[in-house]
């Protein structure tokens, strides 16, 4: 084995080698009791292939270790960003704050939303002082007044850990600006995940728009990035009331819902219909008179049946130019929307509507009316109460009959 | 330097010539605590008591030894050197002392037998690439000493790459075909750094460097006697 080294010295830490090939020397480290004789042959490898093998494994951990380092860096830099809240109103501003609640930060999304920021030093403030600073900013401003029938979109989003803040709280906050101001609006506040705030940028919407967008879909609504881009808040938060509104009342058929189902857009009515018909959110009762509401009855039947449907159409579109009204009659009898604040508006004004569609389908009535005697055992329980979508129309006019 | 020339030297100091057996002396100093720390397994000093035991034992090897066929005089030294310290260590019953394999063969310290020189000896040379080299090397050592050179520092200074060699060998065979540089060098033990950088247009910064292992390989090449290191190192 010529490996070709000759020691020429031992020294306390090293061995001192001469090359006999290229008469290079080196300093080998030794151990304690390692004491060679000078003069003697020393094996000794250069052990290039362990060196370069650990190497290796070291710039792969390397890499492994910069892998995280980039995220852990990423997070440092915003980790003063705990929370993010977006208030939509016409103005979309989103707030950012420390986990201690104070606001490090606040962007606007629009010129509305820049106006409103512009004026207000939320320096050093904490959250919620600066939610109700932007509330007394928009009021003033008059994008909230008290004709308008304002609605407010909030999401509350937990970009770290942290999770002392509750909507409730961002909910307290826009209130108690909202009653120091005398004004009415509409609150639609949610939690919301943070991944929210990727995906609402990407689109290149509010956080709030994005939110709606989302629980739209959930329900059924699908609408385009572009439908969405266009919609306002006001709009978008109305669709989803309606759509919410639907669903409680699929859900509780005996529950004192508003009973008209009239919506803003054609189409959103179209769809519930159908939904109607599928029974897919039905139970019990409801199942079986929206079947013979809709489907093909016993022969005798049939034309009536085909009637009925005609009818509908009818009904629908001429209930459709009094949806307005309607739907504000739902809200007033409505007990549990999904964390919306009511507006107190009249009643009456509906009402006279409704007894003008009864007159319209007089000749209709009496034909319905036939129907629900027949179903009048599991039917007329409910008439006091709001009866099913699938009835309305018929219990709508019944009950108004009976009420004026 | 050849077995014939120590030879010569111990027959001078074996008729009164002291100054040449403290020559001898000193030359071997770093020799014998290398020796030493062999046996003991552990690295001796000038201050321990061992060391002494093994100077006294070189010069006694000096006075006693005897050129014979198989037996060179440094292999004769380390005998005589590791027979002193197993009695030394027999006389202090020291038992934790570590002993080198061939030693432990050796139960009674008086009884020398030949097979235990000739074990013992057997040992040595099969661990010595050569006698004459281990000469080579002490003297070499000495001589580095006086420029102010010390093995351990030469790492540093040896070229690593191919190509550097072959600049230093270069610069080496420059060196030796100016008389006037080698008389510089020997002088004042110094490597005459300006001037040769005067004379060849080489960088002062290889220079400076390689400069103790440019000294190293012109004091071997100036040693024509040192055929096992010239072999190594050699700028021809």
């Amino acid at each position: 084995m010529e490996t070709g080294w000759i020691v020429v010295k031992v020294t306390k830490k090293h061995v001192v080698l001469l090359n006999s090939i290229d008469g290079s020397f080196k300093n080998i480290h030794r151990s304690r009791t390692q004491i060679p004789l000078i003069g003697e042959r020393f094996e000794y490898k250069e052990n290039s292939k362990a060196h370069s093998k650990l190497l290796k494994i070291i710039a792969i951990a390397c890499i492994f270790v910069f892998m995280f380092f980039p995220f852990r860096f990423y997070q440092s830099v915003n980790s003063q960003f705990a929370y993010v809240v977006a208030l939509d109103i016409n103005p979309s501003i989103e707030i950012y704050a420390d986990k201690d609640l104070n606001v490090v930060g606040v962007a606007a999304l629009n010129k509305d939303g820049e106006n409103v920021i512009n004026n207000i030093d939320y320096k050093k403030k904490s959250l919620f002082k600066t939610v109700k600073l932007i509330i007394d900013q928009c009021i003033q401003k008059n994008y909230l007044n008290q004709d308008k029938n304002g609605v407010i979109a909030s999401t509350v989003i937990s970009l770290q850990k942290y999770d002392s803040l509750k909507e409730s709280d961002i909910k307290n906050s826009i209130q108690d600006s909202l009653s120091k101001n005398h004004i009415s609006a509409d609150i639609n506040i949610a939690a919301g995940k943070k991944e929210l705030v990727e995906e609402a940028h990407k689109s290149l919407i509010s956080i709030n728009k994005y939110r709606i967008y989302k629980e739209l879909k959930n329900n059924g609504i699908n609408l385009t990035m572009q439908e969405v881009k266009e919609k306002s808040i006001k709009e978008l938060s109305g669709l989803e009331n309606d759509r919410n509104n639907d669903i409680e009342l699929f859900k509780k058929p005996e529950s004192k819902k508003g009973n008209e189902n009239e919506k803003p857009e054609e189409n959103d009515y179209g769809k519930s219909d159908e939904q109607g018909g599928s029974s897919g959110l039905y139970k019990g009762n409801n199942e079986n008179e929206n079947k013979s509401f809709l489907n093909i009855a016993p022969d005798d039947n049939s034309d009536k049946n085909l009637q009925k449907d005609k009818n509908n159409g009818n009904n629908n579109a001429g209930t459709a130019a009094n949806d307005g009204s309607n739907k504000i009659q739902q809200e007033n009898k409505d007990d549990n929307n999904r964390g919306t604040n009511q507006n107190t508006e009249g009643s009456l004004p509906s009402q006279t509507d409704n007894t003008d569609m009864n007159t319209n389908d007089g000749g209709n009535n009496s034909q319905q009316e036939i129907k629900n005697e027949d179903n009048a055992t599991s039917h007329n329980t409910g008439s006091n109460e709001h009866p099913d979508p699938g009835e309305n129309l018929d219990t709508n006019i019944d009950n108004n009959n009976s009420n004026y | 330097m050849e077995e014939s020339q120590t030879v010569k030297k111990l027959l001078d100091v074996k008729q009164g010539n002291e100054i040449v057996r403290q020559q001898i002396l000193n030359q071997h100093k770093p020799y014998i605590i290398n020796v030493v720390s062999h046996i003991c397994r552990k690295f001796v000093s000038w201050s321990d008591e061992e060391s002494s035991i093994g100077l006294i034992a070189f010069n006694r090897a000096i006075d006693t030894y005897i050129s014979e066929k198989g037996r060179t005089f440094l292999s004769y030294a380390y005998y005589i050197i590791n027979r002193d310290l197993i009695n030394y260590f027999h006389k202090n019953k020291n038992d934790n002392r570590n002993l080198s394999l061939d030693n432990i063969l050796n139960e009674e310290a008086s009884a020398i037998s030949v097979v235990e020189i000739e074990k013992s000896m057997e040992y040595y040379n099969k661990k010595v690439q050569s006698n004459e080299l281990i000469q080579e090397i002490v003297e070499l050592e000495q001589e580095l000493s006086k420029y102010g050179i010390q093995f351990e520092e030469l790492e540093y200074s040896s070229p690593r790459h191919k190509d550097t060699k072959k600049t230093l060998n270069d610069m080496v065979g420059i060196f030796f075909r100016d008389k006037e540089l080698i008389d510089e060098l020997i002088k004042k033990k110094k490597f005459p750094a300006a001037l040769f950088v005067k004379k060849t247009g080489c960088p002062v910064k290889t220079v400076e460097r390689y400069r103790k292992y440019l000294i190293t390989v012109i004091v071997v090449n100036l040693h024509p006697d040192w055929t096992y290191l010239l072999n190594y190192m050699s700028y021809k």
